[in-house]
């Protein structure tokens, strides 16, 4: 009983801190220009054809093709940025939240028409076997991996934005564009790396998510990113350890679900939590709750 | 010499045209102030200068070089920085990590540091302390302290006295003429004409978007029709 409880825990761990990696993006986005970049989960889609591509492909082992899909993802997260929102940075809300959806919309259809809807298989690295714990109580290597790759990612994204002049510049811009104008950080550069940097980071959330599910094919962003996007705004949107918490909850939520009460209705006790999160606590598990200020 | 040159500046938003022909030039060394009652366009051409807004005609030219289409993080680089109206401190980060903002072009020393805490002693007291939880005149010091981590040549400085007590505004005042006795050139705008034509040398009267009158301190605070607008006599 207890042993079955622990295993459930370890594969909500194991989705849910590919949840956070990815949910970083949407938070770190929209704490610098307040926008939800519902291209994020296509960004995932992408990177997980880059990897695809590099080993089947031209037969390039698989680490060095996730580090190129991280550079490929970041460059598309900037391209992204360049085009289709920097021009609407003064615009309402509303429409670059559109405009967002146009990209992702974009993105889909584009790799729909290049290369079919046909799911291809995920080239996933030749990790198997586990480890025991403790009595029955075993986590696959995978598992162990994705957890300590995404706990890695976080610590380097945390130092990152604490103690770099970059992540300074970041944290300054996210409070106040205006002001940190005024201190000569170029703005426009600082929101391009947070694109960087959030796609980068789900370059390495497709790659733990293909290789637990590997299959590939145009769609397969809509509902990770949509999870993500959910974990983000339940830890509280902008807040970096927010959309870890989130993460995580979400993942293991998810999988206690599943595990104890149906598998059906795992996604609708997901957003069911969201909805009651926002009801009690609009800024999310980890906001505060501040009045708009005039 | 003309360390700071505006000539015949235009600035609209949109179908509104704030500024409409504004001129007037800070000598080196200088102490000069732009006065006015809200909407005359202060904060405006304070703006443009800095490069958050582009002019609509006109130049601003800045050690003889024009500035007017100049990205505001290059600005900021030749040595001509704003305190912005509102303070605008980053409240989530610590005192020194807003005075370390204001050295982010450069690299801050421990010595940047030392000069802005012997400037304003409660800084250094507060130093680890977020700067949101700062008291209203603690929180225009860290403003000003943190624009001159950047060793400006000038400053900038929109509505010091915003918001502050009386004793807290005569503070600040004496601060921004020991900056200048330092040798930062500053223009200040303000809407407490007293004050600001206490320390100045020369100073500008805006009204809507154009300079009505212009001349030495001493001469304004004389002048009849300056008395009864802005000096409350």
């Amino acid at each position: 009983m207890f042993e079955m409880f622990v295993s459930h825990l370890i594969n909500g761990l194991q989705i849910g801190s590919i949840y956070a990696l990815i949910a970083l993006g949407y938070t770190m986005v929209y704490g610098i220009v307040k926008l939800i970049n519902f291209a994020h989960g296509d960004v995932i889609m992408v990177g997980a054809f880059i990897i695809l591509f590099l080993v089947t492909g031209a037969g390039i082992p698989f680490i060095p093709a996730v580090l190129t899909a991280m550079a490929g993802c970041a460059l598309l997260g900037v391209l992204m940025e360049k085009i289709a929102y920097k021009p609407l940075r003064n615009a309402t809300r509303l429409s670059a939240l559109i405009t967002a959806i146009g990209v992702s919309l974009f993105l889909q259809n584009a790799f729909l028409v290049r290369f079919s809807p046909n799911p291809r298989p995920f080239p996933r690295p030749a990790i198997s076997g586990s480890l025991n714990l403790f009595g029955d109580v075993s986590i696959s290597y995978l598992a162990l991996v994705t957890i300590v790759v995404s706990a890695v990612m976080m610590i380097l994204l945390h130092f990152f934005v604490k103690g770099t002049k970059m992540g300074k510049a970041m944290r300054a811009v996210s409070e106040d564009s205006g002001a940190a104008c005024l201190m000569g950080i170029n703005v426009n550069n600082t929101i391009a790396v947070t694109f960087a940097v959030g796609s980068a980071l789900a370059a390495v959330g497709s790659a733990l998510y293909a290789s637990t599910y590997p299959q590939v094919e145009p769609f397969m962003g809509l509902q990770m990113g949509l999870k993500a996007f959910v974990a983000a705004v339940l830890g509280g949107i902008g807040i970096i350890p927010g959309a870890m918490l989130g993460g995580i909850l979400l993942g293991i939520v998810e999988s206690m679900t599943k595990a104890y009460i149906s598998t059906q209705l795992s996604d609708a006790v997901v957003y069911g939590i969201l909805i009651i999160v926002l009801l009690l606590k609009p800024s999310g598990l980890m906001g505060k709750t501040t009045g708009e200020k005039v | 010499m003309k360390l700071l040159k505006v000539t015949d500046l235009h600035v609209s938003y949109g179908a509104i045209t704030a500024v409409k022909g504004v001129s007037f030039h800070v000598n080196e060394g200088e102490i000069v102030t732009l006065i006015g009652a809200n909407g005359a366009g202060k904060t405006t051409v304070m703006h443009a200068i800095s490069g958050l807004l582009k002019p609509a005609s006109g130049t601003i030219e800045f050690l003889k070089k024009n500035i007017s289409t100049t990205a505001p993080h290059k600005i900021i680089a030749q040595g001509l920085v704003q305190v912005p109206e509102g303070r605008r401190i980053f409240a989530k980060m610590t005192v020194k990590e807003n005075l370390s903002m204001g050295a982010y072009l450069k690299k801050a020393k421990a010595n940047d540091y030392q000069e802005i805490y012997s400037l304003f002693p409660r800084l250094h007291e507060r130093r680890r302390q977020l700067a949101g939880t700062l008291s209203g005149g603690e929180q225009q010091m860290l403003a000003i302290g943190r624009a001159l981590m950047s060793k400006p040549k000038m400053l900038l400085l929109d509505e010091p006295s915003m918001g502050l007590a009386p004793i807290l505004v005569k503070e600040i005042f004496r601060i921004i003429k020991e900056c200048n006795n330092a040798g930062v050139t500053i223009l200040l705008v303000e809407q407490n004409a007293n004050m600001a034509l206490s320390i100045a040398d020369r100073a500008y009267v805006l009204e809507t978007g154009l300079v009505a009158l212009e001349g030495s301190a001493e001469d304004l605070i004389a002048n009849d029709d300056v008395k009864k607008a802005y000096l409350g006599a």
